[in-house]
C-alpha cells in the first residue's frame, strides 16, 4: 500500500474515533433530554403530595385526631396525642433512606413546642396551615396547625 | 490492497456506523417517548396518592381508579405500589413508596384487571378488582 493510502486510513481512523465519541455524547444527551421530558410530564406539585400525606395528621385517630366512644372527630386534635411518640407511630420514614421522602415538622400556632418526623432536617419547602380544634381534656379551643414540609434532602 | 478498495471498505463501514447510530437513537427515542412509561408512572403516582388519602380518612372507604389498567400488573404492599407489564424484569418496574402509620397494612395484586379499587377496611388497604 502506498504512503498516501496509509495516511488516508490513519486520518479516517482518527476521524472515526472522534466521530464515535461525539455520536456517543449526542445519544447520551438525547436520552437525558427525553428522560427529563418524561419526568416533567409526570411531575406532581409538592403542595399536592404534601397536603395529601398531611391529611392523616388531623383526620386519623392513629395520628392526632380526637376519638370518643369509637367516633372519630376529624379536624379535632387530641392534645394528649400531640407527642413525638405518636408522630412516629403515625408517620415514620426509613432510618437510612427516609431523607429522600417527605418529612414534617408540626407545630400548633398557640404553642412554642414542635415535633419532627425522624428524618426532618429543617429544610422546609413549604408550610401548610390548617385550622383545627384542639381538645385538651374537657377544654376545646380553636387553633392552627402549622405543617412544615421537607422533601428530598440531598446528602 | 489498492487505494480504491480501501476507500470502498471505509465507505461501507461509515454507512454501517451511521445506520447503527440512527437505529440506536431511534430506539431510545421510541422507548422514552412511548406513552407506556408515562402512563404507568401516572398510574403509580395516582395509586400512591390514593393510599395516602385513604390513610387520612377516619372511616372505611372504597375508591375506584377511574381508568382502564388492564394492560398492567399492579402490586400493592405495605411500603410500595409497583406497576409493570407481564414478564417484565424487576428492575424496570415503576414503583412509588409511601409510609403507612403503625398497624396499617396494604396488600393486593391485580393482573389484567380492567377496573381496580382501593378499599380501606379498618387498618388494611386492599387492591382488588371493582365489583
Amino acid at each position: 500500500m502506498s504512503d498516501v493510502g496509509e495516511s488516508e486510513i490513519s486520518m479516517k481512523t482518527v476521524y472515526w474515533i472522534i466521530a464515535a465519541f461525539v455520536i456517543g455524547l449526542i445519544i447520551t444527551a438525547f436520552a437525558f433530554v427525553l428522560a427529563s421530558h418524561n419526568a416533567r410530564l409526570n411531575n406532581m406539585p409538592i403542595e399536592l403530595r404534601g397536603e395529601l400525606i398531611a391529611l392523616r395528621f388531623v383526620n386519623s385517630p392513629d395520628c392526632f385526631a380526637y376519638q370518643e366512644e369509637g367516633r372519630v372527630l376529624a379536624g379535632v386534635l387530641d392534645k394528649s396525642k400531640f407527642t413525638l411518640e405518636q408522630l412516629n407511630r403515625c408517620y415514620k420514614t426509613e432510618p437510612e433512606t427516609g431523607f429522600r421522602d417527605f418529612n414534617f415538622r408540626l407545630k400548633l400556632a398557640s404553642s412554642d413546642r414542635s415535633i419532627n418526623t425522624n428524618n426532618y432536617f429543617n429544610v422546609d419547602k413549604l408550610t401548610i396551615r390548617q385550622k383545627v380544634l384542639v381538645r385538651d381534656g374537657e377544654k376545646i379551643s380553636s387553633d392552627e396547625l402549622l405543617i412544615f414540609v421537607q422533601d428530598k434532602v440531598r446528602r | 490492497m489498492n487505494k480504491k478498495a480501501v476507500s470502498i471498505i471505509m465507505m461501507i463501514i461509515e454507512i454501517l456506523v451511521v445506520i447503527t447510530a440512527g437505529v440506536i437513537t431511534t430506539q431510545i427515542a421510541n422507548s422514552y417517548a412511548s406513552s407506556d412509561i408515562v402512563e404507568r408512572s401516572r398510574i403509580a403516582n395516582d395509586l400512591e396518592l390514593m393510599v395516602n388519602v385513604l390513610v387520612g380518612i377516619p372511616s372505611d372507604a372504597v375508591v375506584e381508579y377511574p381508568e382502564d389498567v388492564s394492560g398492567y400488573v399492579i402490586s400493592l404492599t405495605s411500603d410500595k405500589v409497583s406497576v409493570f407489564t407481564k414478564n417484565e424484569n424487576l428492575i424496570t418496574h415503576t414503583t412509588r413508596r409511601y409510609n403507612l402509620p403503625e398497624g396499617f397494612k396494604a396488600e393486593g395484586f391485580e393482573e389484567g384487571t380492567k377496573r381496580v379499587c382501593l378499599t380501606k377496611r379498618n387498618k388494611v388497604i386492599f387492591l382488588e378488582g371493582c365489583l
